[in-house]
């Protein structure tokens, strides 16, 4: 281990040395451009010297809206060398929505204090006019459009901040999380030494997952600078528009190591084709990192059986846990033993504590804290709690954030004598860790957190339903192949019988265009009946709770082999036959 | 691409609808995509780059501005292709 290697820029001085390894993109028909360590620095410095001449200066924030591209690597290390602190953002969903996504897009950049916006050429559009109303100082550009100049070299300290990025889908109050080069580096070298070159084998990835999300960026390519090593990387719509384009990938670069969340995973299993996977060898992959969400261990087991046959080694899911406020992983299972799980008896878990038993709840065991990261278990006072007690999980590790950029009063709470709260409900058993569930309220969908207020809110602005008489909650049965989203809405008093038949179409409608999920069920109830504070605020996890026991799941409604994919029609989601005629007088 | 009708590219874009989302009913022009198709970010997504992929057109944030309905895909994929 080196310790020389404390910031982004030293990782890159060392990398320009590695003509043999480098950086390859892949795009959706498949095609292939190759950028050696040397090159991705060599444009970085371009970059920041652009920057430099700009007269963006150190510290400051700009932010970058690109898909998968290399010139996303070229903003962001070359705002890195320049001092300048990136600020990765998700770009444009497809086909429309482009007025939602500046609504929260300009949210971003103000909670962030962007001085700059850098974007894709064909991303620009809309931007331009989204932050002339916004004090973007330097406006938005393409890095074509960057002014030339040398690039000359800043001290950067280990404490600078290296990059800030939004990991929850909170867009109402959105928290930007302010991560140090010594977080971000550290990070690294923590993944990377837990999967070391073997005799025979030097490790190298693949990976489809969003760079503005901690998975894909720490988790993948600051891992990959900080080896230097090999890394392939995939639009993640190219996979999501065709999964067996990442299998055939990970088999033709001979990667070891790949990342995804549950969904993925359960995607793939659904749709990749046998005439796919021709000539597909997945014996390569050693390392096949499962986490940001829930791992469902039917859907790790599924997976593991329909790639046997291409070479998958069971030993080669790993399910893990992070957050980005702690850049990333906090405990790893084994690279080198097949998924553990573990059944507990549901009653006593409920309780808040956790006893094996043989018929219980079936948990994926997210395995150890990685060396020099501590975890506690504690409870709602802070008390630390023994082995085998449900409680909030606490870490405290060198790569955790410095705050929450600009909200110290939202740092305070989580950050406490130097230990995160992370807001995760879980229990340590002979030293593996079990996740139970979040403490608050934040819906775990699709590997990224969702706030409820934003569906609610939506929910709360459809005509007929009660302001303030809704709740967002997700949830996942046994059964279930992944978190399931539920709304529940209150209409309003004297409403008729036709007006209330399109309330559940309406709240669909709203929650969908205004954050892009799609809920599994909604329920419409009569004014009052959500269970509420002495305050008037709506319990949603006691609306849950009384949900779920009105609703037993029964043996009809249990869902198919691979149900719970977010493409099928479902309950809830009318047949397009249904659809133009019934739409509400508007 | 030889120039198709509207309604030739409204007949493929219901067929790649049926077999990458799954679609069951009839597409009509008229159709939201989110609101009455009910299509989320993944399944757009999924619908965009199949759309892209069949009738080899590369649509960009600027063409989908304006885009809400089903038949204000099959104009653009027209118009595209008309370029192409």
């Amino acid at each position: 281990m080196t310790n020389s290697v404390v910031t982004s820029p030293d990782a890159l001085a060392l990398a320009s040395g590695r003509a043999d390894r480098g950086l390859r993109f892949i795009d959706r028909r498949e095609r292939a451009r190759w950028i050696p360590w040397p090159d991705v620095v060599a444009r970085a410095e371009a970059v920041a010297g652009g920057l430099q001449s700009l007269g963006v200066g150190r510290g400051q924030r700009v932010a970058l809206v690109y898909p998968t591209t290399p010139e996303f690597v070229d903003a962001l290390f070359g705002a890195q060398l320049a001092g300048v602190v990136p600020v990765p953002l998700y770009p444009p969903g497809r086909l429309g929505g482009l007025e939602e996504y500046r609504r929260r897009t300009a949210r971003m950049i103000a909670a962030a204090g962007v001085r700059l916006v850098l974007a894709d050429e064909h991303m620009r559009h809309g931007l331009e006019e989204m932050i002339a109303g916004a004090e973007v100082p330097f406006g938005c550009l393409s890095i074509d459009e960057l002014p030339g100049g040398r690039f000359e070299s800043v001290p950067v300290a280990a404490e600078d901040l290296a990059l800030v990025q939004f990991s929850s889908g909170t867009t109402l109050a959105p928290k930007p999380v302010a991560l140090s080069h010594r977080a971000v580096m550290g990070q690294a070298r923590l993944l990377n030494s837990h999967w070391p070159d073997g005799d025979e084998h030097f490790q190298s990835g693949v990976s489809w997952l969003p760079l503005y999300h901690d998975m894909g960026l720490i988790g993948c390519l600051f891992s990959a600078l900080e080896r230097p090593g090999d890394l392939t990387l995939l639009p993640p719509e190219a996979f999501v528009a065709r999964p067996a384009i990442w299998l055939r990938t990970i088999s033709r670069y001979r990667a070891t190591i790949s990342a995804a969340p549950n969904f993925a995973y359960a995607l793939a299993t659904e749709r990749v084709r046998d005439d796919e996977m021709e000539g597909v060898d997945l014996s390569c992959w050693r390392v096949a990192l499962n986490g940001a969400e829930t791992v469902v261990p039917d859907v790790a087991r599924r997976f593991v059986r329909r790639f046997a046959p291409y070479g998958f080694r069971a030993a080669a899911m790993t399910p893990v846990y992070g957050l980005s406020e702690a850049a990333l992983a906090v405990t790893f299972s084994s690279c080198a033993a097949p998924l553990e799980s573990a059944r507990f008896d549901r009653e006593v878990l409920a309780a808040g504590e956790a006893s094996r038993s043989a018929d219980g709840l079936e948990i994926t065991s997210v395995g150890r804290p990685l060396p020099g990261v501590e975890l506690q278990i504690r409870d709602d006072a802070g008390d630390v709690l023994e082995e085998a007690r449900v409680g909030r999980i606490w870490v405290r590790s060198e790569t955790l954030m410095e705050g929450y950029l600009g909200r110290a009063h939202d740092t305070r709470r989580v950050l406490v004598d130097g230990w995160l709260d992370t807001g995760d409900l879980g229990v340590l058993l002979e030293g593996r860790l079990y996740l139970t569930g979040r403490a608050g309220d934040m819906l775990l969908l699709r590997g990224r957190n969702y706030s409820p207020d934003e569906l609610e809110q939506a929910m709360s602005g459809v005509a007929g339903i009660r302001s303030g008489g809704v709740a967002a909650v997700s949830y996942r049965r046994e059964t279930d192949p992944g978190e399931r989203l539920l709304l529940l809405a209150e209409h309003e008093r004297r409403l008729s019988g036709e007006r209330r038949a399109m309330l559940s179409r309406n709240c669909r409608e709203a929650v969908l265009t205004t954050t892009g999920l799609l809920a599994d069920e909604i329920e419409i109830l009569p004014p009052g009946v959500l269970p509420r504070t002495s305050s008037g605020k709506i319990r949603r996890q006691e609306a849950l709770r009384r949900w779920l026991e009105a609703r037993p799941e029964s043996a009809e409604t249990a869902p198919p082999e691979v149900e719970g994919v977010p493409w099928r029609s479902r309950q809830g989601v009318p047949r397009a036959t249904a659809a133009p005629g019934d739409r509400d007088a508007d | 691409m030889r120039t198709m009708s509207e309604s030739e590219i409204l007949e493929q874009i219901g067929t790649l609808a049926q077999r990458e989302l799954r679609w069951e009913g009839s597409l009509r022009p008229e159709h939201r995509l989110v609101e009455d198709l009910g299509l989320d970010s993944l399944r757009l997504m999924t619908l965009a780059v199949a759309v892209e992929n069949h009738f080899e057109v590369c649509l960009d944030p600027q063409d989908e501005a304006e885009l809400v309905t089903v038949g204000d895909l099959v104009r653009i994929v027209r118009r595209k292709g008309a370029d192409a």
